[in-house]
């Protein structure tokens, strides 16, 4: 890829007070792409996706963003860059009807015509929304509420969609549907997004790269074939199996990254 | 000494008999500790004597007979000992086996030593055995120590450890003076221990070690190193080791200390710190970790920091130097001494966990001698000795008065050492060990006239300072003929806190080169620094920093070589190794031949 990526993160850390939180990710997320972030609980997914967005600090490091040095800039900032922020948990107004809401996400905007585009755009991938578009957004249930927060963040006309674990707290079905939009977002719309997930199944089928993540450092990277066809991350991430021994049970090597 | 003359420890003379006198005089004294969710529980010699007894009395009803093998695979705990010295009381022979070994080094072990009975750690071990279960008939039980997980195993010759307690408590009223008849029946010379060699060339070979050899060895090392029973040490290495077993089962048993155990390799560091030991031994990888991990600390500290710990250690080692002497030290330093400890030194060494340390050991693998100094200098006595499998692991060592940085030090009283026409070293006395089992002829090969062949080429100085140059081995002969030491070389490389290990190549060839290994941590920490982008391991190894910067630290070396051992080029191996990866040696050394094997690819690049 020799076109200069979207987003650039170089060598950042990030502390919570005298915790080393990340300790020095570089990673690229190119236009049209969908770039996965990988890890367990504590490994610091969120963390990366909060200092990108501006929400944390970095005490070192760069993130560059179109060109422009984005370093630390307030989240107010960076959404008005072009950065759709759909925070882990949803985070949807809940007091706020369904239609509210998505215009909350278009606050920036001016245009009235192309917002309202926009919103017919909204709907046409989450058509439940739009047979709840005047409920309250508390009324929701979790699955619609994650639409909800990722159809927000699409109503900013964002120029990457950075997704906290979109699965989370989500039935089986509904994940595979969130993805299937995500997948049909990025591949008729072109939205980039990095994508934060435990489930690391569901992400790396939709994404082009992704990074895994331990203890705040990177420890193995690469596009979705090689990450699939790594050993390691087969056992550790996707719960293949090695039979070995005893009534198909089998042992884990320990973990090495190679 | 002649062969003829007794060896006895408190008119003990086997390893049984000396365990029931401790019992019988130690009574509550603590003899181990063990964590357990997070809390230190103490375990008495009353405890550990009585265990064993239930254990050996379980032995016996199973018909166990004396010289039959009993083996244990498992990590490090207390139930290891139980059974060790159960097994040896009842006149049985105890071999340890790797818990990380695979099923096929397990098989070969297990077959070699015709084990009997088999000591698994959990399911995983279990496992391992069950897998090549067809092809060991001899193992008539097997005994599992945590049953976790296999309530539902249903296996003709698997017993949990509770049942097995139950099975000698449960045995006839005679098991118990059979227990004392046969502790009372240990000869001086029965193979009391079989220790696999790691066998770098060729299968591991199993090297039987009798009551005398150890009990020699527990006197030859108080000689040095004098252990009470008010010392502390830590259980980390695995007990299969014979250094680990002589420092944590032997020297116990004849000196009446404490011991350890870690919860895990993972949490050794922070283990070392809680417990502070007394006299503790470490492999030189350990000592490097630490060592790194102070000079990593340092890069962030202020300059008032830096310099103070500087100054601490130049005063450091001078208080060393004359102790190193066997001299006094001088009024002014021991005030400069005083301060600096106060100061700086102190706070390192809780750090490290080291602060108690009263003897400090390092051996196993060679050391550079900066680190050595550097550790003298921090005021942890740390002294480099030397053995080996086939010498109960100690011929030879530093000690208090008499350092002599560089050497292996000098043998204890009542240990003969010269050197052969072409220098290998060749030791004599009761610590050399019986042989190899079943394997006479490698035996023969070994030991010639009582003088045991270490296959290490050494030097000995005019104060009677042992230098080991290399494994015999190991010596490089290049195409122009120079003979090369590589771990003189690889050792000085080892010293520098990117460098995990190295591999210096040119057997044959026209110049040297060598395969280094980095260290993840400290390399990844130097990319941040000096904002180097990297993604994983590989990527790290890959970027054109790191490369010159591991060229910087060689290049650093070459200007205190000879020409003909400078090296001309290097390679990284830019996989992160673990234990279980073939290439590494179970104490983390990297093993030549399979490098030279695995890396041809890499190595031809190097002279093409």
């Amino acid at each position: 890829m020799s076109e200069s990526p979207l987003l650039q993160v170089r060598n950042i850390e990030t502390f919570y007070g005298p915790v080393m939180a990340i300790r020095g990710i570089s990673l690229d997320v190119h236009e049209g792409k969908i770039v996965s972030i990988l890890g367990g609980n504590g490994a610091g997914k969120t963390t990366i996706l909060k200092t990108i967005c501006g929400a944390l600090e970095p005490q070192k490091g760069t993130i560059v963003f179109s060109g422009q040095d984005i370093t630390a800039w307030q989240p107010d900032k960076t959404a008005k860059q072009g950065m759709g922020h759909v925070p882990e948990g949803r985070e949807v107004f809940p007091f706020l009807s369904v239609k509210e809401n998505l215009e909350m996400g278009a606050y920036n905007r001016k245009g009235k015509n192309e917002i309202d585009d926009d919103l017919e755009m909204v709907f046409h991938y989450f058509p439940d929304l739009k047979n709840k578009i005047n409920l309250q957004a508390v009324l929701l249930s979790g699955g619609q509420q994650q639409m909800l927060a990722i159809g927000r963040a699409l109503m900013m006309r964002p120029e990457i969609l950075l997704l906290d674990e979109p699965s989370l707290g989500l039935s089986p079905l509904l994940v595979s549907e969130i993805f299937d939009i995500i997948y049909r977002l990025n591949s008729e719309q072109g939205v980039t997004m990095l994508l934060v997930e435990q489930n690391a199944h569901m992400a790396l089928k939709v994404s082009h790269t992704g990074y895994v993540i331990e203890t705040g450092r990177v420890v193995f990277d690469g596009d979705r074939d090689t990450l699939l066809n790594n050993p390691d991350i087969q056992e550790f991430y996707l719960g293949k199996k090695q039979v070995i021994g005893r009534e198909k049970r089998r042992w884990k090597q320990r973990k090495t990254w190679r | 000494m002649n062969t003829e003359e007794i060896i006895s420890l408190d008119n003990q003379t086997s390893i049984p008999a000396l365990f029931r006198f401790r019992a019988q005089t130690l009574n509550n004294k603590v003899a181990m500790r063990e964590k357990h969710f997070g809390i230190w529980r103490t375990f008495s010699w009353n405890q550990y004597y009585s265990s064993s007894v239930r254990i050996g009395k379980a032995m016996m009803a199973l018909g166990l007979e004396p010289g039959q093998t009993v083996s244990i695979l498992a990590d490090p705990c207390k139930e290891w000992l139980f059974f060790d010295l159960a097994a040896q009381c009842i006149g049985c022979v105890s071999c340890g086996i790797y818990a990380t070994d695979s099923a096929p080094q397990i098989l070969h072990i297990c077959e070699d030593s015709d084990t009997t009975l088999l000591i698994v750690e959990n399911e995983e071990q279990l496992d391992k055995y069950l897998m090549v279960e067809e092809r060991l008939p001899k193992i008539h039980t097997v005994v599992v120590l945590d049953s976790t997980g296999l309530a539902d195993l249903d296996h003709p010759k698997v017993v949990m450890l509770e049942e097995f307690y139950q099975l000698g408590d449960e045995g006839d009223e005679g098991l118990e003076s059979e227990w004392n008849r046969r502790i009372d029946n240990a000869e001086p010379n029965d193979t009391v221990i079989l220790v696999y060699t790691s066998g770098t060339t060729g299968a591991p070979k199993g090297a039987m070690l009798s009551h005398r050899n150890i009990i020699f060895i527990a006197h030859a090392f108080h000689e040095f190193y004098p252990i009470t029973a008010k010392d502390n040490s830590v259980v980390y290495l695995p007990l299969c080791h014979v250094t680990e077993r002589l420092l944590s089962v032997f020297l116990p048993l004849a000196r009446c200390s404490t011991i350890n155990f870690i919860e895990g390799q993972d949490t050794a560091f922070e283990n070392i710190t809680e417990v502070s030991p007394t006299y503790f031994l470490g492999v030189p990888r350990i000592w490097e970790k630490m060592y790194s991990s102070i000079i990593l600390r340092m890069k962030d500290a202020t300059w008032v920091g830096r310099k103070a710990l500087q100054i601490s250690l130049s005063v450091g080692s001078k208080t060393a130097d004359f102790e190193d002497k066997g001299l006094p030290v001088p009024a002014h330093v021991r005030l400069m001494q005083g301060a600096a400890d106060f100061l700086v030194l102190n706070n390192i060494k809780v750090l490290l966990g080291l602060d108690h340390v009263r003897i400090g050991l390092t051996g196993a693998a060679p050391i550079s001698p900066d680190l050595i100094s550097w550790f003298r200098a921090l005021g942890v006595p740390l002294y480099e000795a030397f053995g080996q499998t086939e010498n109960v692991a100690f011929a030879c060592g530093n000690h208090r008065g008499q350092v002599r940085l560089g050497t292996v030090g000098k043998p204890p009283p009542g240990v003969e050492l010269k050197t052969a026409e072409d220098g290998e070293l060749l030791i004599k006395g009761p610590l050399v060990f019986k042989g190899y089992y079943k394997q006479a002829l490698k035996t023969d090969e070994t030991i010639i006239d009582g003088w045991l062949y270490t296959g290490d080429i050494a030097e000995i100085d005019a104060d009677g300072f042992v230098k080991i140059v290399d494994r015999k081995k190991d010596i490089i002969i290049t195409s122009g003929g120079k003979n090369i030491s590589p771990s003189e070389i690889e050792n000085q490389l080892k010293f520098s806190p990117y460098v995990t290990d190295a591999v210096v190549i040119g057997d044959g060839r026209k110049y040297l080169t060598c395969l280094v290994m980095i260290d993840n941590e400290t390399v990844s920490q130097f990319a941040q620094e000096n904002n180097v982008p990297f993604s994983d391991f590989k990527s790290l190894c890959a970027t054109a920093e790191v490369q010159s910067l591991i060229k910087s630290e060689i290049e650093r070396i070459n200007l205190s070589l000879a020409q003909v051992e400078t090296l001309k080029k290097f390679r990284l191996i830019n996989k992160q190794l673990t234990v279980e990866d073939d290439e590494l040696t179970a104490s983390m050394k990297l093993k030549r031949n399979i490098v030279n094997e695995k890396y041809a690819d890499l190595i031809n690049q190097m002279y093409s």
